[in-house]
């Protein structure tokens, strides 16, 4: 079969790999009828996340039509329209019993790298890395998925691919954070980041009752997705004191929940974020966290940071002092996909939350590699790149 | 991008897994600086009578395997966490602790998922130069870490 495949820093090629087998009995085969560039992907292609081998498959994020079983998957059946969490659980661990699938002990069959790395292994993830497992990714013509009756979920007729495209890992990770975040009504939210997941945290701060929702991103046309189809407050920190504008907004409390959804590839931070940016090139830190400082920065008193963007290991320069002397909760974590896709789903149906507007771009998988120079370079006002194969 | 970038890239890129695995390994050690007198500990999430108590009265198969070369302890995991399995490796026994490590990864793998996860084998890979250390880590995948 087809599929986009890593082959170095910076490099992406569309290749033929052996079509996936059912090697356990709780794997199916999904035929892959749509999916999308991810930011986190950026980290891999930039060679942040260096866990990658040549001809690697990437793509997490993807719905598509169940063509096989195994003998022990018993929710699906051949013909069903899935949507499958990018992160891959056993259902069966301490960790999914408590709805923390993406912590899941048996979903990573690599752990030592992660132990090694950060002290104890994450579930799997499909497309990313051999530090999450080695899975192969969903940029491919089909794709195993294992533990299938855990992370795959049916998608209800009244949702279109193109929607429930989301709900494989943007929806669920921006829903975490403002869930996760503790978001209440009558709070102030702001988000850092308006791509995908920025966008989708926002939507469900205003569901969640949140009394104002501001996000903050330095692209004009991904502000204006977020003022036109959310109905958010933004701010382009290009042109306005963003702590400014949020002691505003908050009458000088700062905001009760603020969500960061920009990730390791920060921009931005004036003259910290330009050590920041030498000393990530000269691989003396692996991350650039300008976004979550600005986030425990202007956080009120006692208020909640969630971090949903990517980071790979070390920043420098955390504000531990505004952490303590604030008593703010930090709070991090890859999605817990399982646990929300099924409600994201009603309200998808419901209309409550929509993401078609997100794939700004939509390509055959042939076109991969320039669907991530659109996506990277931000060309074309490109927000998320999506690819049929 | 030519060959020679490439290369230089992923040198690069290697070079900066090693930077990370070598500061991440350092706070490692500074946490768990065991000696073989510690045991391989692991917690599954199942009652006590499910893990240690089997009508057949042996180990769970992958520890079997090991027979006596290994000492095994059950507990009861505190706060409804399941069952610790403890494992040392007798004086002199022919296995090493990354045999026990492996074994109690997949032990835990049988009771909680009902089977032992396909291993992540090369199905699309190519081997480069830089390659080698990563794939090595990943032959050893189950048998490392901090357990």
């Amino acid at each position: 079969m087809r599929a986009l495949q890593w082959t170095g820093v910076g490099e992406l090629e569309v290749g033929q790999v052996p079509d996936p087998q059912v090697l356990a009995p709780r794997d199916m085969i999904v035929r892959v009828v749509r999916t999308v560039t991810c930011g986190s992907d950026l980290h891999l292609l930039n060679g942040y996340v260096p866990f990658m081998r040549s001809g690697d498959v990437i793509g997490h994020e993807f719905v598509g039509e169940v063509v096989e079983v195994g003998p022990e998957v018993a929710r699906h059946h051949v013909g069903d329209r899935v949507v499958v969490s990018s992160f891959i659980a056993c259902g069966g661990c301490w960790y999914c019993r408590h709805e923390l699938f993406s912590l899941c002990d048996n979903g990573n069959r690599n752990p030592a790298i992660p132990e090694t790395l950060w002290g104890h292994a994450p579930g799997g993830c499909f497309g990313y890395s051999h530090a999450m497992g080695g899975y192969e990714g969903s940029h491919a013509e089909y794709v195993r998925v294992p533990f299938a009756d855990v992370g795959a979920f049916t998608i209800p007729d009244e949702v279109s691919y193109e929607r429930a495209l989301f709900a494989s890992d943007s929806v669920p990770t921006g829903w975490m954070g403002a869930d996760l975040g503790g978001v209440q009504p009558g709070d102030v939210v702001a988000v850092w980041g308006a791509g995908a997941v920025g966008q989708m945290a926002a939507r469900a701060a205003t569901l969640l009752g949140a009394e104002r929702v501001l996000v903050v991103d330095p692209l004009a046309e991904r502000l204006d997705m977020a003022r036109t189809h959310l109905g958010c407050e933004v701010v382009d920190p290009t042109t306005e004191d963003v702590g400014a504008v949020l002691l505003d907004a908050t009458g000088g409390r700062g905001p009760d929940v603020c969500i960061e959804a920009v990730g390791s590839e920060a921009s931005g931070g004036g003259l910290v974020g330009a050590v920041d940016r030498a000393k990530q090139a000269m691989r003396l830190q692996t991350d650039r966290p300008a976004a979550l400082r600005d986030a425990v920065y202007q956080c009120r008193k006692g208020g909640s940071v969630f971090v949903l963007g990517v980071y790979a290991a070390l920043v420098d320069s955390f504000p531990a002092g505004a952490l303590v002397n604030k008593g703010l909760t930090v709070r991090g974590a890859q999605m817990h996909g399982q646990r929300y896709i099924p409600m994201l789903l009603e309200r998808m149906a419901r209309g409550e939350i929509v993401t078609e507007h997100l794939a700004t771009h939509t390509m055959p998988l042939d076109e991969g590699p320039r669907a991530y120079d659109l996506f990277k370079n931000k060309k074309e006002g490109c927000v998320r790149a999506v690819l049929v194969p | 991008m030519t060959t020679r970038r490439t290369l230089a890239a992923a040198s690069l890129a290697a070079t900066g897994a090693v930077a990370a695995a070598a500061a991440a390994s350092r706070y490692a050690r500074a946490s768990a600086r065991t000696t073989d007198d510690h045991p391989v500990a692991i917690t599954v999430d199942r009652p006590l009578a499910e893990v240690a108590g089997r009508p057949d009265g042996h180990t769970l198969d992958p520890l079997a395997v090991l027979g006596d070369a290994v000492e095994v302890r059950y507990t009861t995991a505190p706060g409804d966490r399941g069952t610790e399995i403890r494992a040392w490796v007798r004086e002199g026994a022919p296995v090493d602790r990354d045999t026990v490590r492996q074994a109690l990864r997949e032990t835990r793998q049988i009771l909680e998922t009902g089977s032992v996860m396909p291993p992540d084998e090369p199905v699309t890979r190519r081997r480069t130069l830089v390659s080698a250390p990563l794939e090595a880590a990943v032959r050893h995948a189950g048998e490392g870490g901090r357990l």
